[in-house]
Formats: C-alpha cells, sequence, structure tokens
C-alpha cells in the first residue's frame, strides 16, 4: 500500500513538473486587460507609470508599428537577405563565426525605438508547462529575429515581467541575477534580492529575466571561470542578449552538444560577448533551449533531447518586432 | 540481518549505476542529490544492518523495520527526483514532502526499536 502510494505520488509530482498545463493570472489584473486586448501597443501600466509611448524614439512612424501586423507606413522599404534585415526602425546583421570549436551566430540589431525589442510567451498565456517552439512564437508574432527567453516556467520562483506586466513577484533567490530592460529600452543587472518586483515595475522595468548570471557588465566579464548555471561544469549551447549602446544590441546563440560544435562555458561564452563590444550581457535559458530564428527560419542547430538536432518548445521568447 | 544487508546493498549498487548513466547523458550538470542518491540505501540501510548483524543487538521488531524501510525509501525516492529536476533545471512544490515523510517515519522506525528495547530491558 506504502509503495503504491510512493509511485503514485511522484507520478503526480512529475506530471505536474513537465507535463500538466496551468495558466496563472498576472500579479496585475489590469495589466494583463492592456496586454490581452491587442488594441494599441502604447500600453500604459498604471501602476508604474512606464510606458513605451513615452519612451520611443524620434521616429514617430516605427513607434507607432506593433506586431497586430500594422505597417508604419504603405511605402517604408524593407530590405531583407539571409544575412541581413533592414527597414526604416530595424536594422540587423546576422554573422555566423567559429570560437573554441563552436559555431557562434551573433545578430547585431539597431533599432530606433526601443518598442521593436519584445517578448512573447508561449500560447500568449502566463503559466506552467505551457510551451511552443521558438520558430513557432516567432512567427506568430511576425518577428524578424528572435531567441529563446529564460523559460520562466521551468520555475516557480523568479520575477517575471513582461512588456510592462508583472506575472511574478517571489525572488528565487537573494543571489538571484536578473536582466531588467528598462522602457527606454536599457539594460541593467539587478539582483532579487536587493529589489522587488514592483519596484522594479514601479521605476519603469519592461521586460525582466530570472536566469542568468550575468555575464558583462559595465563592459567586464562578471562571471568567473568556474562559473557555471546550476553544477554545469561543461560546455554547452548557450543563448544571451547584450547592449552595445542605446538601442544596440546583440543577440548571441552559440551551438553545442554536437561533433560540429563543443559548446561554451558561460566564461568562454562572456569573453565571445565581451569581445563583441557589449557593456551589459545576460545569459538566458540554454542547452536544448537555445534557439534563434531569423527571417523566418531557425539559424542555429537546437539540440533538443539529447544531442538530437530538433527544436524545443519553451515557455517564451526575446524577439525583433516590425 | 545479513540478508537485509545484502538487500541494501544491492539497491545502493542499482542507485550508483542509475546515477552513473543519469549523469552521463546530462551533458554536464551535476546535482549532488543524484550523485549521493547511493548513499541513502547504504548508510541508512547496508551499515545498520550490517552493524546489528555483528553487534548482537536485539533484532528490531518487524514494525520497526517497515517504518524504517518506508522512511529509507521516501528518502531515495526524494533524492532521485530532487536530482532529476536539478539535472532538468527545475523545481517542484512538492519536493519537501518526501524530505519530511521519509525523516518521520525513520523516525518512528527508530523511536520502535529503541521504545521496544527500553522496554524489555524494564521487563526483564
Amino acid at each position: 500500500m506504502y509503495a503504491v502510494a510512493l509511485i503514485l505520488f511522484t507520478a503526480y509530482v512529475l506530471l505536474d513538473t513537465f507535463v500538466i498545463p496551468r495558466s496563472y493570472a498576472a500579479v496585475q489584473d489590469g495589466t494583463i486587460q492592456a496586454e490581452t486586448s491587442g488594441e494599441d501597443e502604447e500600453i500604459t501600466v498604471s501602476t508604474s507609470g512606464a510606458s513605451r509611448a513615452e519612451n520611443s524614439a524620434d521616429d514617430p512612424e516605427t513607434s507607432d508599428a506593433s506586431d497586430t501586423g500594422k505597417s508604419s507606413s504603405a511605402a517604408e522599404t524593407v530590405t531583407a537577405t539571409d544575412t541581413s534585415y533592414q527597414n526604416s526602425g530595424v536594422s540587423i546583421t546576422m554573422t555566423t563565426t567559429r570560437y573554441e570549436d563552436t559555431t557562434v551566430y551573433v545578430a547585431d540589431i539597431t533599432l530606433s525605438s526601443a518598442e521593436a525589442l519584445k517578448t512573447a510567451l508561449a500560447k500568449d498565456t502566463y503559466g506552467k508547462n505551457l510551451t511552443e517552439k521558438t520558430s513557432v512564437m516567432a512567427e506568430e508574432h511576425s518577428a524578424v529575429l528572435a531567441v529563446n527567453g529564460d523559460y520562466y516556467g521551468a520555475q516557480n520562483r523568479g520575477y517575471v515581467i513582461r512588456n510592462g506586466t508583472l506575472y511574478r513577484d517571489t525572488a528565487a533567490s537573494s543571489d538571484q541575477e536578473d536582466l531588467v530592460i528598462g522602457s527606454d529600452g536599457s539594460f541593467s543587472i539587478i539582483k532579487e534580492g536587493d529589489v522587488t518586483a514592483q519596484e522594479l515595475l514601479d521605476e519603469g522595468a519592461w521586460q525582466v529575466f530570472s536566469f542568468g548570471p550575468a555575464l558583462v557588465e559595465d563592459g567586464s566579464i562578471s562571471v568567473g571561470t568556474d562559473t557555471e548555471v546550476d553544477k554545469a561544469k561543461t560546455s554547452n549551447p548557450r543563448t544571451a542578449i547584450g547592449e552595445i549602446a542605446q538601442l544596440h544590441y546583440v543577440m548571441v546563440v552559440a551551438d553545442g552538444r554536437t561533433e560540429e560544435s563543443a559548446g561554451l562555458s558561460l566564461y568562454e561564452f562572456a569573453e565571445f560577448l565581451q569581445n563583441l563590444g557589449v557593456s551589459t550581457a545576460y545569459n538566458l535559458d540554454g542547452g536544448g533551449s537555445s534557439t534563434m530564428y531569423f527571417n523566418g527560419q531557425v539559424i542555429n542547430n537546437p539540440t533538443s533531447g539529447g544531442d538530437t538536432i530538433s527544436e524545443r518548445k519553451v515557455s517564451d521568447i526575446v524577439y525583433v518586432g516590425v | 540481518m545479513r540478508f537485509l544487508a545484502r538487500r541494501y546493498l544491492l539497491i545502493s549498487l542499482f542507485c550508483l549505476i542509475f546515477s552513473c548513466v543519469y549523469e552521463s547523458f546530462s551533458h554536464g550538470v551535476r546535482s549532488g542529490f543524484m550523485i549521493f542518491l547511493f548513499l541513502f540505501p547504504l548508510l541508512l540501510g547496508a551499515v545498520p544492518a550490517f552493524v546489528m548483524s555483528i553487534a548482537f543487538v536485539p533484532v528490531p521488531s518487524a514494525a520497526a523495520r517497515c517504518f524504517w524501510h518506508a522512511g529509507v525509501a521516501a528518502l531515495s525516492v526524494g533524492s532521485c527526483l530532487s536530482g532529476i529536476l536539478e539535472i532538468y533545471g527545475t523545481t517542484s512544490p512538492y519536493v519537501w514532502v518526501y524530505w519530511v515523510v521519509g525523516s518521520l517515519l525513520l523516525l518512528a522506525g527508530a523511536l520502535r526499536y529503541f521504545l521496544a528495547r527500553g522496554s524489555r530491558r524494564s521487563g526483564g
């Protein structure tokens, strides 16, 4: 009888952790309504005072564009190749390089408005075990470029703020380093023990990612040679996002776990990002989750299911929309 | 008790092999819960059973042994599950149940054993 109870309970824990989908309410209900209405990208978060409309860059045409398909201008010229994308508000240049026996994909992004740097949740719902492939989410949101996010759904704690909505305000730990993207598009690194999620929102945080660690801060590498995510001590596929200057970013994905690409340690990854000239860089979910989507296709080699080349479903993406 | 010690030793060996195989597919992600999984049946099962077999101490009653086995099982499964979750990079709000229930069952088994010894001494 006891053995049966132990097995059944364990089965439930596994199902709850990996299978059973659950959707949760955001901490701030008012912002959910604004988020899901889809009527206007210029969402105003009443309690925080943060608004993308206040922080749009000079180009009013570009800042009016949203992922609902509205075009900023009927006569807008879009130039897209396999390695670049350019319109009036977005300029992306893709490069692929080899570093430490690993293929690394770098998207150099220049925006005219912070509005174009966005995030999306799988199935447009905040919850647990709600996942979609990065490429599917990217297509659903008309993204030009996308990478996987922090896979917030795998954790029960850690701040989650997306597009100005506070979804989770429970700290993972006092030392948990988060990436905060302000409504003006600026990057900063905070520790969850130093500030509450509500305070971040009040100060104008537009996106908060709770994975980490921070790879580069103020242009200096902020991880040691033996620093790793959890207990990983080996090379792995990686995803990171970094800020070079105001509205100038990089999204970087490193392959790994294949014969062609060994993968990078966090320190190697931080070194690579530092060489790109970033002032701030942050490690997002890696391993099998690491995926980069550009111009309608996945351009790296995601290794979901061990070392098999296939794309993993994840909780969220960071993307550049038009 | 020697038979019990051997059985726990086999379970420890199984746990050791299981954790080695699991870790070998974890792409370098390490978890102490998985690495040291074998210690639960070894230190809480095989070692006490072997000591009892050579120390000529009273054999625990069936009830005490039942509580103890159940506790070792809960802690071992809890450790294995914690290792799986840690290697995957996730958490569960239910893992604490294994540690609490396992510890309570061990405590119940130990109390049952020592109280029975105490009553036998006072009765004798």
